[in-house]
Formats: C-alpha cells, sequence, structure tokens
C-alpha cells in the first residue's frame, strides 16, 4: 500500500472519527450516582413547642416557689 | 495519558473512600470512554449504558488498582473493552436484528445540513470501522477519536509500539480494501492482478 493511499484513508478517518460531547444530563447523572452529595440537614424549629415548654418553664419555677414559701 | 502522578494522588484518595477525589477522575476521564464505547457499538443509548457500568465497576474495584506504570486511563479502556466484549456475545447469543445494522446509525457530527454527500461517506466507513476485529477497532478509535500515540495505544493494549504501528498499517490496508469493494471500486494493482 503506497504513502497516498495511507494518507487518504487517515484523511477520511480523521473527518469520520471526531471525539463527541455526550449528554450533558447523562454525565450528571451518572456523577450524582457515583458521587452522592453529602448533604447537612437542618433542623426545622417548631414555634408551638418552644411556646409550650417556655409556659411549663414557667409553670415549674412558680410552683417550685410556692412549695418553698409554704414549707420554709 | 499524561499527569500520571496527578492521577496518583486521587486515585490514593479514592481508594480510601473519598467520593469526591473519584468525582474528579470521573471528570477528567468520562468523555475518553464515552466516545470508545460510542465508536465500538454505535448506539447512544448502550454507549451511556456501558459508560455507566464502567465508572461503577472501576469505583467498586479502585482498591485493587495498582499502578505498575499502567495508568489509571488504560484500566479504564481496557474495563471498557471487556463490557463492550461482552455486550456483542450477549448481543450475538440474543440473535437480534439489529436495526442499526441496517439503517445508517446517526451520528451527532457537526456536519452542515447540505453535506449528505460527507455523511453516506462517514457512515460507510464507520460500518467498514465496525466490521473489523475488536482489536483493530480499539486501535482506530484509540488513535483517530482520543488521539493517542503509538505508544499509549500499547499501554493499553499490552503490545509493543512497534506491534502498535505495525498492525495499524494492516488495518488501514484492511479499511481500504473494504472501502474499495463497497465503492465498486478496485486498485490499479487489484485490476492488474485480476488478468
Amino acid at each position: 500500500m503506497n504513502i497516498a493511499n495511507i494518507e487518504k484513508i487517515e484523511e477520511k478517518l480523521g473527518r469520520s472519527l471526531r471525539p463527541i460531547q455526550p449528554n450533558n444530563e447523562f454525565v450528571y447523572r451518572l456523577q450524582k450516582r457515583l458521587v452522592p452529595q453529602k448533604t447537612i440537614q437542618v433542623e426545622k424549629g417548631s414555634m408551638r413547642f418552644a411556646i409550650v415548654s417556655t409556659f411549663l418553664g414557667l409553670f415549674i419555677g412558680v410552683f417550685i416557689m410556692w412549695i418553698f414559701r409554704r414549707f420554709a | 495519558m499524561n499527569n500520571i502522578t496527578d492521577d496518583e494522588d486521587l486515585i490514593r484518595d479514592a481508594a480510601k473512600g473519598d467520593n469526591e477525589a473519584f468525582g474528579k477522575l470521573y471528570e477528567k476521564y468520562v468523555q475518553k470512554i464515552y466516545n470508545y464505547i460510542y465508536y465500538r457499538t454505535g448506539n447512544v443509548n448502550e454507549a451511556e449504558d456501558l459508560t455507566a457500568r464502567v465508572f461503577h465497576r472501576s469505583l467498586r474495584h479502585i482498591q485493587n488498582y495498582d499502578n505498575r506504570g499502567v495508568p489509571f486511563s488504560a484500566w479504564l479502556y481496557r474495563i471498557a473493552h471487556n463490557l463492550v466484549a461482552n455486550w456483542y456475545r450477549d448481543r450475538s447469543r440474543k440473535k437480534e436484528v439489529i436495526l442499526e445494522d441496517h439503517i445508517p446509525s446517526q451520528f451527532h457530527f457537526d456536519f452542515p445540513e447540505n453535506a449528505l454527500e460527507i455523511n453516506q461517506e462517514n457512515e460507510k466507513l464507520l460500518f467498514v470501522i465496525r466490521k473489523l476485529p475488536s482489536d483493530r477497532q480499539q486501535l482506530i478509535i484509540l488513535k483517530f477519536v482520543d488521539g493517542l500515540s503509538n505508544l499509549e495505544i500499547g499501554v493499553i493494549m499490552r503490545k509493543s509500539e512497534g506491534a502498535i504501528k505495525s498492525l495499524y498499517h494492516r488495518t488501514l490496508d484492511s479499511i481500504r480494501k473494504e472501502v474499495d469493494k463497497m465503492e465498486g471500486t478496485g486498485t490499479k494493482d487489484q485490476k492488474r492482478r485480476k488478468r
């Protein structure tokens, strides 16, 4: 096979075999599956719980003071 | 296939369970592996599926990867090559009629719309390439799509640089003969020999 034929085939191959870009969505999804992201969970505060626990604390405090005054 | 030392640090960290390190290796090589599998199979869905399998497998076995002068990318290419071989074997067992063999496959080349002639030439050439033995297909794709040198290809295929060079020329000759056959033309040499 002479050099001209080699070059001709190489030229055709160079034109046909070009790198292509995989689908971005596919690349992203696969990365997510391979490398799961670390997540930080922030607990949501409960307003109702805060109010109840405050009043409960106040009530207990007042109750303890009443006991001290009564029996002191 | 350069930056072996860059990969070494990432591989070491990935083997210890550092997912981010593996993620960087993935970003570095996903397109190359995808391209290799895409041109071997000629199908986008199969290329995506097999590419995913390559990286899942490499993640599972990264602790076993031992760099004895064999770059990480070569290891990935070998996994890809084996998975493609398994795919062909399973496909032939199922004896499905594969439409891609009968209908020219759609490639995402950035050709202008009126370049029908160029597309037909590409389809023909890619059909010829896919008829080659798997090692020759691998060589052509690694050389032209991934732009690897004979030395780098030799590392992946476990052959010497000289053997790759020789195989390359024989492969080009095979391709030329097949293309000539398809076009219904022969070279002057072939016509002379027939007389």
